[in-house]
């Protein structure tokens, strides 16, 4: 922290001439006194005369930031302890600050919520102003000369951080944020070492958010970042400042539990303990935990996460930036899904006897069995489904491993019975996470965003408040955050608005970016086609499709699906399952399979004792996404990584090893026995796979695809997702995301 | 770094501080000093909870939508007082939370906002108080003429608690801070909710001493409504005790420069 | 925090120098070839080709320190470890399992490479994601919601 240097420099004269007098060349330590060669010569007439003996560095601004400029003209000049920095015109002096690479110390200001200007940690100097400035509230204007590590700045802030501490309890050791507490840093800058507060310190009642949040409210030091979070972000006008003065209180007045699928991001934006994670109460100290920057597997947004582990065992889970995905927000699904990676995890290769149990048997048996039957059916008979974890590696592994054996019946779960894979720009989201923010109008069709992919439903949200944009919905009666216009429940609204008969299509009209999301949950009808070249000439008809804007979007749901359409696992299951006689189950659990012969051999190959197995012969356990590294792409077509954070439990091994040395044990060796080999096989099937972290903008435009003549059935649209906190084999296995299904989700 | 001067004058003060501290009993009925009559969060009780129903009456409707035309339709937030007073005197006197949420629908805010708007106030009351709330000023001028005794003279006279209300439902006895009446201190206020919000009334009665608050009580309590403003009778309103000694003459016209002067 | 002492070394220079400091500048009578590294110093053969991350750590969501932020570091994928039965503490089979994380810090990407390419490591490069200011203003709190709506529903 860059502050509390200064401030120690600050504080101890001494300590800063032992510094100068070691380093020769002291230009990297920063002064408080204006560089004269750098300000403006008019300004330099009046700097200070001492001579500068070399150019300062340029500064980056804090954590790399990068400024957004509206038009080049709206840039102004402002000098942050007189170096010179160009910002946007209605920065902030905070923000101006942070473009000029200096740090301020803050409680109550966050980057992602509105300003509330109420903790005045942030105070600075500011040139020819009389008082201190919270520079948080305040504009930068042009030509202003901020001065952040002045003797009156530092005075300032401790005059705060002393009102802070005084009502504060004395709890660092037993406090779970201790260690990553921006008060206990801000305290070592700015705290005094006595108190002079003598009175008895208050204390609050702590309240009773849910089963994610623990609360321990005389921590609290009224900064209402949590308030302005689920004001702003998560939409549930829960949280509110209540009382006044010294008695004031964050809290809920009426006992009310936080229903927010993204409740869990209060925890991190509390810049004390008053808000910690209840799951990971005394669980671990954070300067224990070795943090893996992984990705999130739980929807198919792919939210950028940190995995902490500790020693052999995932702690807990946290959000990572990435302005094109999911901000600095996860969904509490991701970030508490955590334990159900300790639950009910395949440890040994097993075979069902003749009793119907199971017995651990080592893996070359288990695979030797495998490879037999596989043997002993037809090709055709042979069907593989890939789960919604998947990763690219294994499902391209096991394409290539039933090919050998002569079959195409390769399909990833959730991708339905009529597909249309053959372009990318069908199954994606096409304007992109971030690009949603342009939208002016949405058109939602049979998809809940909030619980189908929450950082794309924020963004929506993100979107409506900033520029009150409409948002319509086909589909169930569900709950959004934001407002909305409910159309209709099925089809027959989609055939109104498609012939142009809909009020709404005046509104899409007069859209200058219409998003129109389709939910992947229409994927299971078997009128998806005709569905689809609806939702086509609706397109069509409100230009939805520009040189500069593809606003037709389709919002997946699980991890694996693009990359499984990508690849092209897109058999037909009401076609392959009734006459599978060798099922190869690979992580896939959701699959309807009461249409299975009951002669069939099951294999079920996967990290959670889950559906899957209850029909299984065969078991081989596999890694899960934070064991292993793999490659998956999210809705928006942007391919990412995880990185093994754990090692794996039991004998398990990675997903495609395990497809790779069956293979070979069935006589059917794949050509490759690493992963950059495997990765070499995906990039020609689809090379846009292994482009991490790009995203390649779609240029099809509607024409070129061909009418679908098939009948729409006017069957109303149904959710596709019961349960926000269960939707896969780890939510399920998770002990807290059924605490949360049984307190939080609505009935 | 600090040095011995500074530690010796914290001493001192210290030492200040330890003689201007009062005795124990006081010090503790001062540390129990609360100024809303309520928690700041609540608790279900059988005639508080959000279950129970509450509307605006008949003719309070009517002046819920005079108070929201003085807003523009989406300002409606706007009318979150004048509400949340309007409720308080058709409940008497109290707002449980059932009016905040009904308060809330109207002016189409989350609850919590009204919440915190009702918490914040001290005038608004979330716990029951007595047809007739009594509030002693508490500010220092106010204190230095006596308002402790006041308060001392009223709750033995009503046998209650500060922030309690009587058996019979008709007194409560809370607290407030400067009512700009210092002139005059010490002074209460009476807040009437007797008759509901069309007759409510909310008097000032200064100069009292602890011998005449409890005859305005007593007078209270038999439906009588004591003379407002000054209770000593040398005075006229604001004026000093004996008649008023200025401003007895018409006027002089104020001093003027003679501008052609210059 | 120590960023700013060492920035005015070359990348190259410091590469060379920063964890294992055999050499003592860029100008040095020694030339290193990639991969040399590795095999002067004896490591064992399964190590010298191994696959490692680059990547730069973001920063923390729960703190505002920036401190740490804009380092490069180097992800080795270990997950050799376990749970020791006689004390319950973390074993490893992996001798880099505790260097990336602690030990490797570079102050560019080049560096890193750089750091790599010399011990023969096969790397890949993660994206580093940096924050995007936009202006905010406290005024925005208090801004006019426009005219009142008519009664079009």
């Amino acid at each position: 922290m860059g502050f509390v240097l200064r401030a120690l420099r600050r504080s101890k004269p001494f300590l800063q001439s032992q510094l100068s007098r070691r380093s020769p060349n002291p230009t990297p330590l920063r002064w408080i006194s204006s560089t004269s060669a750098l300000s403006k010569p008019e300004s330099s007439a009046a700097a200070e005369p001492e001579p500068v003996p070399a150019p300062e560095r340029p500064r980056t601004p804090v954590g790399g930031a990068r400024l957004h400029f509206a038009s080049p003209a709206e840039a102004i000049e402002v000098f942050v302890d007189g170096y010179p920095v160009k910002i946007p015109k209605g920065m902030t002096v905070l923000q101006a600050c942070e473009a000029a690479g200096v740090d301020i110390p803050r409680f109550c200001y966050h980057s992602r919520l509105s300003i509330a200007g109420n903790c005045r940690m942030c105070l600075v100097e500011v040139e020819k102003s009389p008082k201190p400035v919270a520079s948080c509230a305040m504009p930068a204007l042009p030509g202003m000369k901020i001065k952040t590590d002045t003797p009156v700045a530092k005075k300032a802030r401790e005059g705060v951080m002393e009102f802070l501490l005084m009502n504060h309890p004395l709890d660092c050791p037993i406090c779970d944020q201790g260690g990553e507490c921006d008060l206990q840093d801000q305290s070592m800058a700015f705290g005094a070492d006595r108190g002079r507060f003598t009175e008895t310190k208050r204390s609050v009642v702590d309240k009773n958010l849910g089963p994610l949040v623990k609360t321990v409210m005389t921590r609290c030091i009224q900064c209402t970042r949590c308030v302005r979070f689920a004001t702003e972000i998560a939409g549930v006008q829960d949280l509110g400042m209540l009382g006044r003065g010294s008695g004031e209180e964050i809290g809920t007045y009426v006992e009310k539990l936080m229903t927010s699928e993204l409740s869990g991001n209060v925890i991190d934006i509390c810049p004390v303990g008053a808000l910690t994670s209840k799951p990971f109460a005394f669980k671990a100290r954070n300067w224990e935990l070795k943090g893996t920057e992984s990705i999130d597997i739980t929807d198919a947004v792919g939210s950028n996460i940190r995995i902490d582990s500790r020693g052999p065992e995932v702690m807990r889970i946290l959000p990572r930036l990435n302005e094109d995905i999911n901000e600095e927000w996860i969904s509490d699904k991701t970030r508490f899904c955590y334990d159900g990676l300790k639950r009910q995890r395949l440890n040994d290769p097993m075979i069902r006897g003749p009793d119907g149990r199971f017995k651990a048997v080592t893996w070359r048996d288990a695979l030797a069995v495998v490879a037999e039957v596989a043997h002993q059916v037809k090709p055709e008979e042979i069907v593989g489904i890939a789960g919604q974890l998947s990763d690219a590696e294994s499902m391209i592994a096991l394409k290539d491993f039933l090919n050998k054996m002569g079959s195409n019946n390769v399909l990833c779960e959730g991708n339905g019975p009529s597909l249309l894979a053959d372009l990318r720009p069908n199954y994606l989201l096409n304007s992109n996470i971030a690009g949603l923010e342009k939208a002016d109008v949405f058109l939602l069709i049979g998809t809940q965003p909030r619980v189908e992919a929450p950082m794309v439903n924020a963004r929506i949200r993100k979107t409506v408040r900033a520029t009150q944009a409409k948002v319509a919905y086909i589909g169930p009666t569900t709950d959004f955050n934001y407002n909305y216009d409910h159309l209709g429940s099925g089809p027959h609204t989609l055939l109104e608005i498609a012939e142009g008969r809909h009020p709404f299509c005046s509104t899409l009209l007069s859209a200058k970016h219409p998003a129109i999301i389709v939910g992947a949950g229409l994927f299971q009808r078997q009128d998806f086609l005709a569905l689809f070249s609806a939702i086509e000439a609706i397109a069509k008809f409100g230009k939805v499709i520009k040189p500069d804007w593809n606003g037709l979007n389709l919002l997946l749901l699980n991890a694996a699906q693009s990359a499984a359409l990508d690849l092209g696992l897109v058999s037909n299951h009401n076609e392959s399952i009734p006459s599978a006689k060798f099922l190869y189950l690979m992580g896939a659990d959701d699959i309807n399979l009461e249409k299975l012969p009951d002669d069939a051999f099951v294999v079920y190959q996967g990290h959670h004792g889950d559906k899957g197995v209850y029909r299984a012969n065969v078991i081989l356990p596999s890694a899960a996404f934070s064991e292993k590294e793999g490659t998956y792409e999210n809705t928006e077509g942007c391919s990412q990584w995880t990185v093994p954070a754990v090692p794996t439990v039991g004998d398990a091994r990675d997903d495609w090893k395990i497809v790779r040395a069956l293979s070979e044990v069935a006589g059917v060796c794949l050509p490759y026995d690493n992963i950059g080999a495997v990765r070499a096989r995906i990039r020609m099937v689809a090379p846009n796979l292994l482009s991490v972290d790009e995203r390649e903008s779609s240029t099809v435009s509607v024409e070129m695809k061909p009418p679908f003549a098939e009948k729409l059935s006017l069957a109303p649209f149904r959710k596709a997702v019961d349960n926000f906190y269960m939707t896969d084999s780890i939510t399920r296995a998770s002990k807290i995301m059924a605490q949360c299904s049984a307190t939080l989700s609505k009935k | 770094m600090l040095p011995a001067v500074a530690r010796g004058a914290a001493k001192r003060l210290l030492g200040i501080r330890a003689l201007l501290r009062p005795s124990p009993p006081i010090a503790a009925a001062s540390a129990s000093r609360s100024f809303s009559t309520a928690l700041n969060y609540h608790i279900d009780s059988p005639d508080n909870n959000p279950d129970v129903p509450w509307e605006f009456s008949e003719a309070n409707k009517e002046k819920v939508k005079e108070i929201l035309s003085h807003y523009p339709s989406n300002y409606k937030q706007s009318a979150v007082i004048p509400l949340l007073d309007l409720a308080q005197q058709q409940h008497g006197g109290w707002l449980p939370v059932a009016a905040m949420n009904a308060v809330a629908k109207v002016i189409e805010v989350a609850p919590i906002r009204v919440y915190e708007v009702a918490t914040f106030y001290t005038m608004f009351n979330r716990t029951k108080v007595g047809k007739y709330h009594l509030l002693v000023c508490g500010t220092t001028p106010c204190m230095i003429r006596g308002s402790r005794e006041i308060e001392e003279a009223l709750l033995k006279h009503l046998g209650v608690k500060r922030n309690e209300v009587t058996k019979d439902g008709l007194f409560s006895v809370g607290e407030m801070e400067c009512m700009g009446c210092c002139v005059n201190a010490p002074m209460i206020t009476v807040a009437d909710y007797s008759k509901g919000s069309e007759g409510y009334t909310y008097n000032y009665y200064e100069d009292v001493t602890p011998k005449r608050v409890v005859e305005i009580v007593e007078m209270l309590r038999r439906g009588e409504t004591p003379p407002v403003g000054t209770q000593n009778p040398d005075r006229i309103r604001s004026g000093p005790a004996g008649g008023n000694t200025t401003l007895l003459r018409e006027p002089k016209p104020p001093p003027c420069r003679d501008l052609d002067a210059c | 925090m120590a960023a700013p002492l060492r920035h005015r070394t070359l990348p190259l220079a410091r590469a060379l120098l920063s964890p294992s400091r055999l050499l003592s500048s860029d100008t040095a009578l020694v030339e290193i070839k990639p991969v040399e590294i590795g095999i002067v110093s004896g490591i064992p053969e399964e190590h010298l080709r191994r696959k490692v991350m680059i990547y730069s750590p973001a920063r923390t969501a729960t703190q505002q320190g920036s401190g740490k932020v804009g380092k490069w570091k180097i992800n080795f994928l270990s997950t050799q470890k376990w749970e020791n039965p006689l004390m319950g503490w973390t074993s490893t089979g992996d001798p880099y399992a505790n260097v990336g994380e602690a030990a490797l810090s570079f102050d560019s990407e080049e560096a890193a490479k750089a750091f790599a390419e010399k011990h023969g490591w096969d790397y890949v490069v993660r994206k580093r994601h940096t924050p995007l200011l936009k202006p905010k203003a406290y005024a925005d709190n208090f801004k006019w919601k426009g005219p009142p709506k008519t009664d079009e529903d």
